[in-house]
């Protein structure tokens, strides 16, 4: 074993961290994350412990919706990512292919793949701990369609982004998304957040997704006020990704970056 | 339009055939099946036509490039510097696949390269590009008799050591 080939290959590696922002960021992220969402999860255990409903509706119920929106997100932002590693962008993109094409694309792809992924999570919550997702109710539903959508938005943030700014923020793929989950109150009550954090959860179509999940287990009823705010909310951010991607898309095609992803 | 650039390449999963028809599905082609059986013959790609495009060898994944760009039958055909990293007779029988298709199609093909043989072989027209600007445009014959050279490998290095070469008047 030789020292100067380890140091070759430590530099090789710090080479990277001196000139990006993104990997170093990287370090402490998934620290604060777990940090924020698991601070909170605590707060909340103590302060409803008393009063708070089986654990294992809560908790399994949150981590199987919690999954829709990250698949939701992966299945646009893998999609897009899938073309950057096959050098295939070009092809795509000299194409007649239009973005929003590509958008409808593998927004039908996070469908199969949000399908197909929540099965197999029901199905393993029934056989390893009996959780029945059903039982839940139908009301769920419109509740899911809009974990979807909002998936697909944090998908398009985040493919417009590694778009424009290259494999650098190749990490975004698969963090951006858990920088939502503190502000989408998956596994604890919007009112466990301090108030100026409550105002920007409010704006989160997640948030109220969640919300409307424990309202549906605790009281049976269905929480319309938490199903508009959610469908408002998803349908102005969508529509205003979906602009933003356009012109993102059409000052990646100016500087000739669509060429560059990748390399 | 289409292109074939030597460095983007094209999805490793699929098989040949089924990345040409994935082609033929973005510009909207009708009679695929038989567009492609035609194109796989013309480039002589049967042997490898079910083969993981990952498994090409250099020679079979400039042809699979080719024939996605010619799947189209576009009126313009950019080639970049087709001929990249192929063994000289491979090279050889792509640009005579290229000439063949060229002349039965009567396609416009712009062709890049730093080839200086091939250019002349390829070219009814050849334009000399330094930092964004035309420096020398006409046949081969006409641009080498300009700058006073008999061979067009000379005018490029003419042309590559003259930093500041004078700009072509068209």
């Amino acid at each position: 074993m030789k020292f100067h080939r380890i140091a070759a290959l430590l530099s090789r590696h710090l080479y990277l961290y001196k000139r990006s922002f993104p990997r170093v960021m990287e370090i402490i992220y998934w620290q604060f994350v777990d940090l924020v969402i698991w601070g909170f999860i605590t707060l909340y255990l103590e302060r409803f412990k008393g009063t708070m409903p089986s654990f294992v509706t809560f908790f399994l119920g949150a981590l199987i919706l919690w999954d829709v929106l990250f698949r939701a997100q992966q299945g646009i932002t893998i999609s897009f990512l899938e073309e950057v590693w096959s050098r295939n962008l070009m092809n795509l993109f000299a194409s007649p292919l239009k973005p929003s094409e590509f958008l409808a694309a593998t927004m039908l792809l996070s469908i199969a793949k949000v399908v197909t992924v929540s099965f197999v999570t029901v199905l393993a919550a029934l056989f390893f701990y009996s959780f029945n997702v059903f039982l839940l109710g139908l009301s769920l539903v419109p509740f899911i369609v809009n974990l979807i959508v909002t998936g697909w938005c944090i998908g398009v943030l985040t493919t417009g982004l590694i778009m424009r700014y290259g494999q650098e923020v190749e990490v975004l793929a698969w963090g951006l998304v858990f920088l939502f989950q503190p502000i989408s109150c998956v596994f604890y009550p919007m009112s466990v957040l301090p108030e100026w954090l409550r105002a920007i959860a409010w704006m989160n179509p997640a948030a109220h997704v969640f919300e409307g999940m424990r309202r549906v287990i605790t009281t049976g009823g269905f929480p319309v006020q938490d199903l508009l705010w959610s469908m408002g909310l998803n349908a102005l951010y969508l529509a205003a990704l979906i602009f933003w991607f356009h012109r993102m898309f059409a000052v990646c095609k100016e500087k000739g970056l669509l060429v560059r992803v990748g390399e | 339009m289409n292109f074939s650039y030597t460095y983007v390449s094209l999805p490793q999963a699929l098989t040949v055939e089924e990345n040409l028809r994935v082609a033929a599905g973005l510009y909207g082609l009708d009679r695929v099946s038989e567009r492609i059986d035609d194109i796989v013959t013309r480039l002589e790609m049967q042997e490898f036509r079910s083969k993981l495009t990952r498994r090409l060898s250099s020679g079979q994944m400039t042809r699979l490039s080719l024939a996605k760009a010619f799947l189209s039958e576009p009126k313009v055909l950019f080639l970049d510097e087709p001929t990249a990293s192929l063994d000289p007779d491979i090279a050889a029988k792509t640009r005579a696949m290229i000439q063949e298709i060229r002349r039965t199609t009567r396609m416009t093909v712009l062709y890049t390269s730093h080839n200086m043989r091939e250019m002349e072989e390829m070219s009814d027209r050849i334009i000399f590009l330094q930092r964004g600007r035309i420096i020398a445009e006409g046949t081969a014959d006409a641009i080498k008799a300009e700058c006073g050279e008999t061979d067009l490998e000379e005018v490029f290095l003419k042309f590559a050591r003259e930093p500041e070469a004078p700009v072509h008047e068209r």
